[in-house]
């Protein structure tokens, strides 16, 4: 991987989506649960409607860490992330990769679409899936990356952190939003820097030396 | 060196390729973040050293260590401006170490992703491989490598550019998950079949996973290849020691894999990512002894998408082709084609993957649009699902699609007109395509199965020429209605069983065309297949979601031994519960019973009619309401409660439920007493700055089936309005709801707005993600309400 930093964008991510991550969200407990094929089947039909509803797109961003103390991590370009949590995430890394993710509106709007309707259970599928897709999306993008950084004998941290998780605040959302310029993936962030479309994630993950 | 000079290589022995070469560079210094082609040009003794090494421990190709000197990736360093010398200058390094051994040109990935996955156009990448593989061939190259590909069309990408540059072999190897999957989702199988059929010498994996991995890679792709392959594998599986990551597997152990390696089918072996030279000699070593398994095929038909295939011919499933996307008679899909929509065609897609399709037939033709131009955008579209058919009567429409399709494509049709045989047939050939053999010719559709059978002849004979076999033909039984002609179908017939009895080639038809202007063409068309299926025919174009013609395929390949150990027909039809307890319901005559049970059940579709029998048995609506229903809902809260449902369920109950309160509510106001207790009004928002309201929208959901009047103000609702509201609503509760922690933080607001107000009486329940009882306790809310149920209960307690 080469210096240049530059925000690499996806149009349209190829997520693979496990069923089981679906049913995982929806709280379903394979042991206990007792799951009719009549209602086995219309899930998976809300599913599969689902995830064509979607259109995984994403980008990320590699930017060098140049100051660090025990609660902050400040890049390159200048920004600090204050936060206890992600200085510790981010301790042994040299770089630190910013990620993000979104299926889009159409999924949402048919959610609650089906809602309104009085289908709940699409609703609540719908729901389901386009969260899980996000996911899956912004897991695509870090295998990605984490297979580049590989040839250069560099690694990506087993986790990652998202705005609004442990002591990363989400006033930190805007921050990585301005980096990566999300209104070019089609999000905008509100007044509560919550991200629309709903179904959109960001992540900071460290880049290590091997 | 020539294409069969490199297959002649390989017909005696299992060719050995060098090992790593970036751990290797590391360890004779190269420092982290450079780039390591400048880094090798100014330290050439290192990689010279490298490559002797590998040479001398039995490689018989070294790879040019050009992996990152394509454009994109020198952009990065600053240095695209330098790429020809770099290149050149590599590959004279290589030839400089490798001596008299074989020096291959190697292509990587740019880092960058091709429309639609990322933002740059097939085109631009195709060229970027093609300015690398000039400056490779003035560096003297013996043939091209491209490795470590994780897209299928970045990989066609690079072999074209090889293909449309030069004669010389080119090996292609892929990176495979433990799902045995590249990133962008193409299987072992798929990306070989689309590799081989466009020309690629040689096809395997390389880095991957591990070495087990790897061999099940080549077990598995091994009847299918007609090339070929190649493993490459790591030495291990990377593991983190001390902070630094190993690779743990030894030169012995490395090597104890190559019997199993050969005899599984690999013919080209190497190391990547830990191995050194000491692992290559001890492949060699090992690899001499072991007798190559040249493929076993020579020809192999076969479709293919970026990440499924589909296998034809007499012994393999019948294959339907999805003939829905055509606008052809549907006006619908005509308005969404001319304003630039494909949301049908997705539709249609799916939809006839669903029923069964094998392939999906894609056809743009339509007067007043750009054919071409809507083809491309479809095949991007479409091309991660179903291997597609690409149909068009314009040679420049299928070319265009081919080129960008990132499969093996049948194209639909190449007939012996001249601009088909001209035109058609040669593009189609470059891209590796199978095709459809139309019989008929400039001057017409012969009438007798014998005329047809001159021009199937003909169109063969041409199309051999271009290097097609018959396993890469499906010869169209040309069907004509049988109410103009009701010999028609016998011709077909006949020309159907030469072709696949006598020929030896695929068959398929346009099922439908037998019977257009007969009344109840599904008879004829289901009869017809019949028929056709017992003469030979292996393919039909049609409507997978046609009444009985899938059962009838299906049944059709368990009575034929297409459907091996039946289990297609098994799965399909003898569905059974995976996983999880069955819940079993006793049908009951009893219709307030059934009421009941299509509650617990959730079956939405049978409550009308299991209430209006109840009623029509003279069940009144509020015995309805007492004795089945709300039991009902109080069942499946049991059965929520113990996990055996979950969420799903009980929304489906949920919906059943306010569906048969919907049949009854007219009822109940018609029975409606003054002594009936009116509703308790509930009011929920999700507060101001919050957009997710899905949990919102099941409480409002359960607390209405429960008889509550909810009145439900929706998503990023300010506290003003919310108390407004309440007060309009001589509400009893005000449930909020947010997911944020910036946004939780509005919760108090109403609270406090509410008692400033004066409206004490009113309850508080919260929930959501980041809520909890402390902090409900917190801003003086009443009740913290986890999910959907307790918010029910807290709601009657509030309210009893």
């Amino acid at each position: 991987m080469g210096n240049i930093n530059q925000v690499f964008y996806f149009g349209s991510i190829p997520v693979v989506l496990p069923e089981d991550t679906v049913y995982s969200r929806l709280g379903r407990n394979r042991f206990l649960n007792r799951l009719p094929e009549a209602q086995k089947n219309l899930i998976g039909k809300y599913i599969a409607e689902g995830v064509a509803l979607c259109h995984p797109a994403g980008c990320w961003l590699r930017l060098n860490i140049v100051a660090r103390t025990a609660a902050s991590v400040t890049l390159e370009n200048g920004d600090t992330f204050n936060s206890v949590n992600l200085a510790e995430l981010l301790a042994s890394s040299q770089a630190a990769l910013l990620t993000a993710a979104t299926v889009g509106g159409g999924i949402v709007e048919a959610s609650s679409a089906a809602s309104v309707a009085g289908n709940g259970t699409k609703a609540l599928v719908y729901d389901a899936v386009g969260s899980e897709m996000a996911d899956e999306a912004i897991g695509w993008i870090h295998e990605y990356v984490g297979q580049q950084l590989k040839r250069g004998s560099e690694k990506l941290t087993r986790r990652r952190f998202s705005p609004g998780y442990g002591d990363l605040g989400l006033e930190n959302q805007k921050i990585i939003y301005d980096i990566l310029n999300l209104e070019k993936l089609g999000i905008r962030l509100n007044e509560s820097l919550i991200m629309v479309p709903e179904k959109s994630v960001t992540a900071i993950s460290g880049i290590e030396r091997n | 060196m020539t294409r069969s000079e490199f297959q002649q290589l390989l017909t005696g022995k299992i060719v050995i390729l060098d090992g790593a070469t970036g751990t290797e560079l590391v360890k004779r210094g190269m420092p982290q973040g450079v780039c390591p082609e400048l880094w090798i040009l100014e330290n050439p003794a290192a990689m010279i050293e490298i490559q002797q090494a590998y040479r001398a421990a039995g490689s018989d190709i070294v790879f040019v260590p050009s992996f990152g000197a394509n454009r994109f990736k020198l952009e990065e360093f600053g240095l695209a401006d330098r790429l020809a010398e770099i290149n050149c200058s590599l590959a004279e390094l290589s030839r400089r170490a490798a001596g008299d051994g074989l020096v291959f040109g190697d292509l990587a990935p740019t880092g960058k992703f091709i429309e639609p996955l990322g933002d740059i156009p097939f085109e631009d990448v195709v060229n970027v491989y093609k300015e690398q593989v000039a400056a490779l061939l003035d560096g003297k190259v013996d043939g091209f490598v491209i490795e470590t590909m994780m897209d299928i069309q970045e990989t066609r990408a690079a072999l074209l550019a090889v293909k449309e540059s030069c004669e010389l072999p080119v090996m292609v190897t892929m990176t495979f998950d433990e799902h045995m999957r590249t990133l962008t989702g193409s299987d072992p199988a798929s990306a070989l079949i689309t590799l081989q059929a466009m020309g690629a010498d040689a096809f395997g994996c390389n880095c991957s996973t591990g070495l087990g991995d790897m061999l099940e890679i080549i077990k598995r792709i091994k009847p299918y290849a007609t090339i070929p392959l190649i493993a490459k594998p790591n030495a291990g599986i990377p593991k983190l020691v001390s902070g630094k990551t190993v690779f743990d597997m030894s030169p012995p152990a490395f090597a104890a894999y190559v019997p199993e390696l050969a005899a599984a089918g690999v013919n080209i072996m190497g190391g990547c990512c830990g191995s050194t030279p000491e692992h290559i000699r001890e492949t060699a070593q090992s690899a001499a002894q072991c007798k190559p398994v040249l493929p076993v095929i020579i020809s192999l038909s076969a479709v293919s998408a970026s990440g499924s295939y589909c296998l034809l011919g007499s012994d393999k499933p019948f294959a339907i082709v999805g003939e829905r996307i055509n606008p052809t008679g549907k006006k619908a899909l005509q308005a969404e084609l001319r304003e630039g929509k494909l949301a049908m065609v997705n539709n249609f897609a799916r939809e006839q993957a669903a029923a069964g399709a094998a392939i999906l037939d894609v056809n743009m033709g339509l007067s007043g649009i750009d054919e071409k131009a809507m083809m491309l955008k479809a095949i991007k579209m479409l091309g991660n699902g179903l291997p597609l058919c690409i149909d068009s009567t314009n040679s420049e429409v299928i070319e265009a699609a081919l080129r960008i399709y990132p499969g093996r494509a049948l194209v639909n049709s190449i007939s012996a007109e001249k601009n088909r045989l001209e035109k058609t047939l040669p593009a189609a050939a470059k891209y590796g395509a199978m095709f459809i053999l139309l019989p008929l010719a400039d001057n017409g559709i012969p009438e007798t199965a014998e005329g047809r059978k001159e021009i199937v002849k003909k169109v063969f004979e041409k199309a051999e020429k271009y290097g097609y076999s018959k396993a890469d033909i499906c010869v169209d039984g040309l069907i004509m209605t049988v109410s103009s002609n009701q010999n028609a179908a016998a011709v077909s017939l006949d020309l159907i069983e030469w072709c696949s009895r006598e020929l030896g080639v695929n068959t398929i038809c346009g099922l439908s065309n037998v019977s257009f202007g007969m009344p109840q063409r599904g008879y004829i068309n289901n009869t017809f297949l019949v028929m056709a299926v017992s003469r030979g025919l292996n393919m039909a174009i049609a409507n997978p979601s046609a009444e009985m013609l899938m059962p009838l395929v299906d049944a059709g390949n368990v009575l034929n031994g297409r459907d091996y150990k039946m289990k297609r027909y098994v799965e399909k039809y003898g569905a059974t519960e995976q996983g999880g307890k069955v819940l079993v319901i006793v049908k009951s005559d009893d219709p307030a019973r059934h009421v009941f049970n299509c509650v617990v059940t959730g079956d939405e579709e049978s409550i009308d009619g299991a209430i209006n029998k109840a009623l029509a048995g003279g069940i009144t609506a509020k015995e309805i309401v007492d004795k089945s229903l709300i039991p009902a809902i109080n069942r499946v809260g049991e059965l929520y409660d113990c996990k055996e449902y979950f969420l799903p369920q009980l929304i489906m109950s949920a919906d059943t439920m306010r569906k048969g309160f919907e049949v009854l509510e007219p009822l109940l106001e018609e029975h409606k007493s003054a002594n009936d207790k009116p509703k308790a009004v509930i009011v929920l928002a999700t507060v101001e700055g919050d957009i997710h309201d899905i949990g919102k929208n099941i409480v409002a959901l359960m607390l209405r089936n429960y008889g509550f009047k909810v009145v439900d103000l929706g998503k990023d609702i300010s506290a003003r309005h919310i108390v407004a509201a309440a007060r309009e609503n001589n509400a009893a509760v005000i449930g909020l709801s947010a997911l944020m922690t910036t946004t939780m933080i509005k919760m108090p607001e109403v609270i406090q707005l509410a008692k400033t107000e004066g409206l004490d009486k009113i309850k508080f329940m919260v929930g959501g993600a980041v809520v909890d009882q402390s902090y409900a306790d917190e801003i003086g809310a009443d009740a913290y309400a986890a999910d959907a149920m307790e918010a029910v209960r807290i709601a009657q307690k509030f309210t009893a």
